[in-house]
């Protein structure tokens, strides 16, 4: 089984973020770049899949930040067994665009299974698992919390809301969108990324932007507003209950 | 008292046909073979281990001292001290006794024949005679020591696992050996002096041997036997005598008689500041230790020198904790793991636990994954130990293997990931590394672009840790007020890396050092201080730095003295916490003990204090890591010490951020807050500051 998995660098939440100018993006001038962490989900499930099965991992990140290289070089060290970094200095995509490079890059490589964090920080809905399925004509199936290796495909399971899951036998090839591996994701040790590092080997091909597609455009973003704190209600239930009326009627919506 | 030296001796063989004296000399071959067969083994498996250069004159007259004057032994233990001391003095003066009668009796008379250059007669023979009764006396009465301490059996002596439940393992053996090696010893000094005894009486008491105090004393008492009955007494003993003791020489090596060799080459060879200066990763391809054969040779002596003494077992805060880590047990099955892998038969059958005699991995297999993690690093256990054994770098290594592993325990991988990021195990930006500074009334030098005399190196709690930064902003106060020229890193600083290392992280660490080499090396200043102890230790002992690394209780100590400090007087009692990294790892007990008498407090000392204090549990990386599974937490323990000392001792007072992160929460899940109030040796002298005028008007 060959199995690729989309690796995307999000901007660090850490650090203090700032609106560009314009005000309808983040200033991405001195931002850090992390790995979106729906996708190291994605990697840890494609790493306890290669554990049972023996597939081949590849992973897959386009060059839209500086810390590529580092996010890829940490998934060979953790046990992936290719990493490709598709184009540089690309900037900031949108989800389309990204699915179009990666479904572009993957055409020929027919992995059995591809797998990507169902969403990431940086994109406003979960689509680039599905713009890739749709892409490559695949089957897909988002919200994944888990998966099973069986004869002819895979098992998986896709959580609903309210605590409900239903599983799935996904013929392959198919795509998946992770909501989250089956344990956490491994540590891997700075000396084992460093080695990777020294050892290079990381595939680079040319790719360019496409142009930005009509869609859902951004008009305008905003820092959160702080609002004034909270009220802490004290006294038993039938006192909150009745504080909460009192509250509601001030506020005239009751 | 002259006597002519021809009639003042005795006859070795008295008696004996050649055909007696042929089957003794077969057996004590034998014996020798057998003790040499063990020996070799021995030898053979610490030949396994990875070369290290340990030894040095300096280092050998060191172990030497230690060996002659037995203070490692008698630390914290004065009954146990003198009774090792007389059976340790008793058994080298017996052991010099007996190789005296085989170079006189067999080297010169019967391999030399030269019965002429005999010496073992006349004077020689009369102290000869004296010195053996005196120590041999003195050696019974320590074996009796020890035998009647372990009647009573001591807690330490308590062979029970902390991570086995009781029919789980079977550590028979180990008591079985105990007594064994116990019962041969008292069986040899008593057999000794029965059967000088008896041969005196059989010779009719020549006057001489009254030297021979306690052999006089059973021949009086045997003398109505009549001389003959004595004679056969004596051969009967001589015999029984000496079957023990080639006994004895043949089962050294296979039992815990062996640390009578291992224990002088551990001390020879033993590296106490092992712990402070971790060892460097020896294959760089493969962190940590895997197998036999990574350990050090030192490593794998130092684990024969175990006596099960129990001391690291008691001081551990581990341990006592109820978590599943004794450093005794560690060393213990490491032992047991060795000599099964190096095929060391032991008479006694305490080999590998079957589990451990399996295991592929020593990391996670022979000892298990939260054994190591449990561990605080507080160097408690190598502190006490009387043979010199390293417990703590030993499980630095493995947790490498286990990080290289990917085998990290959640709340230290979170704290890796953090630290690898930010340079802070608080998730937070580098940005906000300074922000504590915004609370102050003036402005702290940037020493990235002006000279200082102190770098201050102020640490990661220090700065991120809403209740340390308060202590921060006060020492900022002080610092300032006393107009000492210091600056600060700003977000340049990263974590120093000193529990990183320790948690087994080894390219973390070296990321976090190598970025902090490189802001210290553009910034100009003459030494540094810093606030966190741990920082202090790897800044000290591991960072390339060439200048003076220095706490800062160890600067405000020198402020006060020199009078740029000047402080009023509080009413009360305080105690004292020694931060480990402060106390046992760069041995600075008095300056904070200056500090709080300067302050007019009386200072009141917990039972475990200085060397011998006890950890707050956050070492080591235990501070990122879960502790909710412990009986009861070692920071909590140790508030009721505190608070056993008396209702009038109001403060703790502590000198590291950690400590008074881990202290603050303790008192009040102990539900102490109201009687004990934790606060930072800061914070009092800032307190003695502010009554400065009330005492001078």
């Amino acid at each position: 089984m060959k199995i690729a998995v989309l690796l995307r660098p999000v901007p660090d939440p850490v650090e203090e973020l700032e609106l560009s100018d314009d005000g309808t993006d983040l200033d991405r001038d001195f931002l850090g770049y992390v790995l979106n962490e729906f996708d190291d989900h994605a990697l840890e499930e494609a790493l306890l899949l290669k554990d049972e099965t023996g597939a081949e991992v590849s992973v897959w990140a386009l060059g839209t930040a500086d810390e590529v290289d580092q996010i890829l070089y940490t998934a060979l060290a953790k046990g992936a067994d290719r990493a490709c970094k598709l184009g540089d200095d690309l900037g900031a995509l949108d989800s389309r665009a990204q699915a179009t490079l990666f479904a572009d890059a993957l055409g020929d490589e027919a992995p059995d299974l591809i797998l990507t964090g169902v969403q990431a920080a940086d994109e406003l809905v979960g689509q680039v698992a599905v713009l890739v399925a749709s892409a490559l004509d695949l089957p897909h199936v988002e919200v994944v919390v888990g998966t099973e290796p069986v004869d002819g495909g895979i098992r998986v399971t896709k959580e609903f809301w309210g605590g409900i899951t239903g599983d799935y036998q996904v013929a392959l090839p198919a795509v998946l969108g992770i909501q989250a591996a089956r344990e956490a994701p491994r540590y891997v040790a700075v000396s084992r990324v460093r080695q990777a590092q020294q050892e290079g080997n990381l595939e680079e091909r040319d790719v360019t932007a496409p142009e930005p597609a009509p869609g859902v455009k951004v008009v305008e973003m905003r820092i959160p507003e702080a609002g004034e704190g909270a009220e802490m209600i004290e006294g038993d239930e039938a006192a909150a209950a009745d504080a909460i009326v009192e509250i509601l009627r001030r506020a005239g919506v009751a | 008292m002259a006597w002519a030296a021809e009639d003042v001796g005795r006859e070795v063989f008295l008696g004996f046909s050649a055909v007696s004296i042929g089957l003794f000399y077969g057996l004590a071959a034998l014996a020798i073979a057998t003790f040499l067969g063990g020996f070799f083994l021995r030898a053979r498996k610490y030949g396994r281990g990875r070369k290290v250069g340990r030894v040095t004159l300096r280092s050998i007259l060191s172990g030497l001292e230690k060996v002659a004057t037995q203070r490692t032994v008698a630390k914290g233990d004065p009954y146990v001290g003198v009774a090792h001391f007389l059976v340790f003095w008793g058994f080298v003066v017996l052991l010099i006794g007996t190789t005296i009668i085989a170079i006189d009796e067999d080297v010169i008379r019967v391999i030399l024949g030269k019965p002429e250059w005999q010496f073992w007669k006349g004077t020689f023979y009369v102290v000869y005679a004296l010195a053996m009764d005196l120590f041999g006396i003195g050696f019974v009465v320590g074996v009796l020591m020890l035998a009647f301490r372990r009647r009573r059996r001591p807690a330490r002596l308590d062979y029970r696992r902390v991570d086995l439940g009781e029919g789980d393992y079977d550590r028979s053996g180990y008591s079985l050996d105990d007594k064994v090696f116990l019962g041969l010893l008292l069986f040899l000094g008593v057999s000794g002096f029965l059967l000088e005894g008896f041969r005196i009486a059989a010779v009719d008491f020549p006057p001489f041997e009254k030297v021979s105090v306690a052999g006089w004393l059973v021949g009086t008492i045997t003398a109505g036997w009549g001389p003959v009955a004595n004679d056969w007494a004596r051969l009967a003993t001589w015999w029984v005598h000496g079957l023990a003791a080639l006994g004895f020489v043949a089962y050294i090596p296979y039992s815990k008689a062996m640390h009578i060799v291992d224990d002088v080459v551990a001390l020879m060879v033993t590296d106490e500041d092992s712990a402070k200066a971790l060892p460097p990763v020896a294959d760089p391809t493969r962190p940590g230790y895997v197998s036999l054969d990574s350990f050090a040779w030192v490593e794998l002596l130092e684990m024969d020198a175990c006596t099960k003494c129990g001391r690291c077992h008691e001081v551990c805060p581990a341990r006592a904790s109820g978590a599943p880590l004794s450093p005794r047990d560690l060393i213990l099955d490491l032992r047991e793991y060795a000599d099964a892998t190096a095929d060391i038969p032991l008479w006694y059958g305490t080999g590998a636990e079957p589990a451990h005699r399996d295991a592929t991995e020593v990391a996670g297999g022979v000892i298990g994954t939260d054994t190591l993690w449990a561990c605080t690093t507080c160097m408690a256990c190598m502190a006490v130990c009387p043979v010199g054994i390293e417990h703590v770098p030993t499980i630095v290594q493995l947790r490498r293997r286990l990080v290289d592993l990917g085998d990290v325990e959640p709340g230290l991988q979170k704290a890796f990931q953090a630290l690898g990021r930010g340079g802070n195990s608080f998730g937070k930006s580098a940005k906000q590394r300074p922000r504590w500074t915004k609370g102050l009334d003036f402005e702290i030098t940037d020493v990235r672009a002006e000279p200082v005399e102190y770098l201050w190196f102020v640490g990661d709690y220090a700065s991120f840790d809403p209740r340390a930064a308060e202590v921060t902003q006060t020492v900022a106060r002080l610092l300032h007020d006393a107009g000492v020229s210091f600056g600060i890193g700003y977000e340049s600083e990263r974590n120093a890396g000193n529990d990183v290392r320790r948690a087994g992280e080894e390219g973390l660490f070296e990321l976090l050092r190598d970025h902090n080499l490189e802001w210290l090396r553009e910034a100009q200043f003459s030494r540094i201080v810093t606030t966190d102890p741990h920082s202090l230790n790897t800044l000290r002992h591991e960072y390339p730095l060439d200048v003076e690394v220095i706490h800062y209780t160890q600067l405000l100590d020198a402020l006060v003295t020199s009078g740029a400090l000047r402080l009023g007087r509080l009413e009360g009692k305080a105690t004292y916490h020694d931060p480990c990294y402060l106390g046992r790892y760069v041995e600075e007990f008095d300056a904070p003990r200056n500090l709080i008498r300067a302050t007019g407090l009386e200072l009141v000392e917990m039972g475990r204090c200085r060397e011998n204090s006890f950890c707050c549990g956050a070492g080591g990386g235990r501070i990122w890591m879960d502790d909710t599974g412990l009986e009861e937490r070692p920071a909590e323990n140790r508030i009721r010490e505190a608070v056993a000392l008396g209702d009038d001792v109001r403060f703790f007072v502590v000198a590291c951020p950690k400590d008074m992160v881990m202290y603050s929460d303790a008192v009040k899940t102990t539900g102490y807050e109201d009687r004990l109030e934790v606060v930072d040796i800061a914070q009092l002298l800032e307190r003695a500051r502010a009554t400065v005028g009330a005492a001078v008007g």
